[in-house]
């Protein structure tokens, strides 16, 4: 009875069920798309991408007035896109490498949005939101912000998965294959982009790197198959969110953080287990036959 | 940067697959220039070849045979000069497989097998087609030709080099490419499986290929035709009319001994890098 209690009492509370669904979303989607991002290395670029939008926030701020918290959304989508096809296209055009190209770009970026954010009379809380996201403060037109990007955003995966796949394995490929390479690539990074920013009201700028990288890498240990990468990852992305919530709830640990430290408990254990997973196949493999082991 | 431009514009255009020139030859090459920057990669390229021919592309390192494979696929731009193929640009054609050097590729992907060599069909799909049951079968029967059937489910990771090679030539098969271009298949293999692809490379009858290679010997004994390469053409033609001492020490410098022996052979050994060249 306990049990069920312990379970069942938060849901009494409509802000924590809306949380709930939210970082059950949120954590499945930056899973699918956080497993491109693994593959193709692009770790940092995430990171980059969630805070370059905070200039954009704090024009928002600027224009649209504190309460408005429906038009910074779409202030931070533009922010979001824009810089991601901006990095795209240095990368693509310059002799700059992309990684020092993605880290001038959000090195200024987040720098423009602190300076914005300073002008505004009492910018700390506004910051603190920001950075560390409040996902006990989701409203409902949140959700279905969530929902609708997130549905938009699966499909997109679905209709073009093999173009993606191949783009992300082999560009070379790609281009032989005359598959529109240089399309992809951009709306890969649009993707993650709105990823970025549908995310943000739950773990912020600071944790979303986690909830994209995290848990599709603890997949990525566990699989053998992108689309079982995905749904791996999704499953932990989404337990580790509600996890996370329940020790916020009873614990009192900032809900962000908590779901990043489940994710990340989870990647440790995945860590322990593939390791010894692969030491047996090998002396499983090397029993059975010592013609493979002589080729490797 | 133009051409860079132009050439990124035309490899990124969804293009309906070429028609092939019946009298065309499967490939020619005129006055074939590449630059990387400022550096000139190829100089004055020009030759034909026949379809069905096997071309081993010798050269020391940096000699450009990467690149001339590159640019024959269409995925490096052209400083100047002409490729076609079946007498039609690259960029037009589905039909020309590229096989990297297995450390070009990230082998820690999670696909397995068979989604590696399926990956061969889907320029033939083109998007939002799903794979079915016929390119489901090709793949099955690619995988079937190089020895590879029951290894389909394996993570590719888990593949020997060989095995790994055989992959690439499966993906070949199952792309039903017509111009074959292997970089370095040989390397970091063992003897066996070196024959093993040598042997595959000969059941490959209905393909145009093009080998880069380092050894001279095998380039020799297992093609049809030879191109000798640093930068510029130094030989083409039959392996005995190209492999020729003064060629050779142009191609090598000091790095390069050879022997002469009984039957008039020349046994050469090959370093592959010399002082003057930038050994990478």
């Amino acid at each position: 009875m306990f049990v069920i209690h312990w379970l069942t009492a938060p849901l009494q509370y409509p802000f924590m069920v809306r949380a709930l669904v939210a970082s059950v979303l949120v954590s499945g989607l930056c899973a699918v798309i956080g497993a491109y991002v693994v593959l193709r290395s692009m770790a940092f670029l995430g990171d980059a991408l969630a805070h370059s939008v905070l200039p954009g926030i704090a024009a928002g701020l600027l224009i649209s007035g504190r309460g408005d918290r429906r038009s910074l959304f779409w202030w931070a989508l533009g922010t979001a896109i824009a810089v991601s096809l901006g990095i795209g296209w240095i990368g693509e055009r310059s002799k700059i490498r992309e990684d020092t190209a993605i880290g001038i770009v959000f090195a200024g970026m987040f720098a423009l949005g602190v300076a914005l954010l300073s002008t505004v009379r009492g910018f700390a809380v506004d910051l603190v939101h920001i950075l560390f996201g409040n996902v006990l403060g989701v409203s409902s037109w949140d959700l279905v912000v969530i929902g609708g990007f997130g549905a938009a955003i699966l499909l997109t995966v679905i209709f073009f998965y093999k173009e993606f796949l191949v783009v992300t394995f082999d560009p070379t490929l790609a281009a032989t294959l005359r598959i529109r390479a240089a399309f992809y690539r951009r709306l890969l990074l649009v993707l993650v982009a709105v990823v970025v920013v549908v995310s943000l009201q739950t773990v912020g700028l600071g944790l979303m790197l986690a909830m994209l990288i995290t848990p599709a890498t603890t997949a990525f240990l566990l699989t053998r198959r992108l689309p079982w990468m995905m749904g791996t990852g999704a499953i932990l992305g989404a337990v580790s969110g509600v996890v996370g919530l329940y020790l916020s709830f009873y614990w009192g640990i900032a809900s962000g953080a908590a779901i990043v430290l489940v994710a990340t408990g989870f990647f440790l254990v995945s860590l322990l287990v593939s390791r010894r997973r692969d030491v047996l196949r090998w002396r499983l493999r090397r029993r059975s036959s010592g013609q493979s082991v002589a080729e490797e | 940067m133009t051409s860079l431009r132009a050439a990124a514009a035309r490899t990124g255009r969804r293009t309906t697959e070429a028609v092939h020139d019946p009298d065309a030859p499967a490939l020619r090459i005129r006055n074939l220039h590449v630059s990387y920057g400022e550096r000139l990669a190829l100089e004055d390229l020009t030759f034909d070849l026949p379809a069905g021919a096997r071309l081993a592309v010798v050269g020391p390192n940096g000699a450009g045979k990467s690149t001339l494979l590159k640019a024959v696929a269409g995925i490096v731009p052209r400083a100047g000069g002409s490729i076609a193929v079946h007498g039609v640009v690259p960029e037009g054609h589905t039909c020309i497989a590229y096989l990297p050097q297995r450390s070009e590729v990230d082998w820690r992907f999670p696909v397995t097998a068979f989604d590696a060599v399926m990956m061969g069909r889907i320029g033939r799909l083109g998007p939002l087609r799903r794979p079915k049951e016929r390119d489901r079968a090709l793949v099955r029967e690619a995988l079937g030709l190089v020895g590879l059937e029951d290894r389909e489910e394996r993570r590719i990771g888990e593949l020997s080099g060989g095995e790994q090679q055989r992959m690439f030539i499966a993906r070949a098969i199952a792309q039903e490419a017509e111009l074959v271009l292997l970089d370095e298949p040989l390397a970091g293999l063992d003897v066996s499986s070196q024959n093993e692809v040598l042997a595959l490379l000969a059941q490959l009858r209905k393909a145009t290929i093009l080998v880069a290679l380092h050894d001279l010997g095998v380039a020799a004994t297992h093609f049809d035709f030879l191109l000798l390469l640093r930068g510029r053409m130094l030989g083409f033609g039959h392996p005995a009319d190209v492999l020729q001492p003064e060629a050779l020490r142009e191609a090598y410098g000091g790095a390069l001994r050879m022997v002469r022996t009984e039957d008039g052979i020349l046994v050469v050994h090959d370093t592959t890098c010399t002082a003057e060249d930038r050994c990478s």
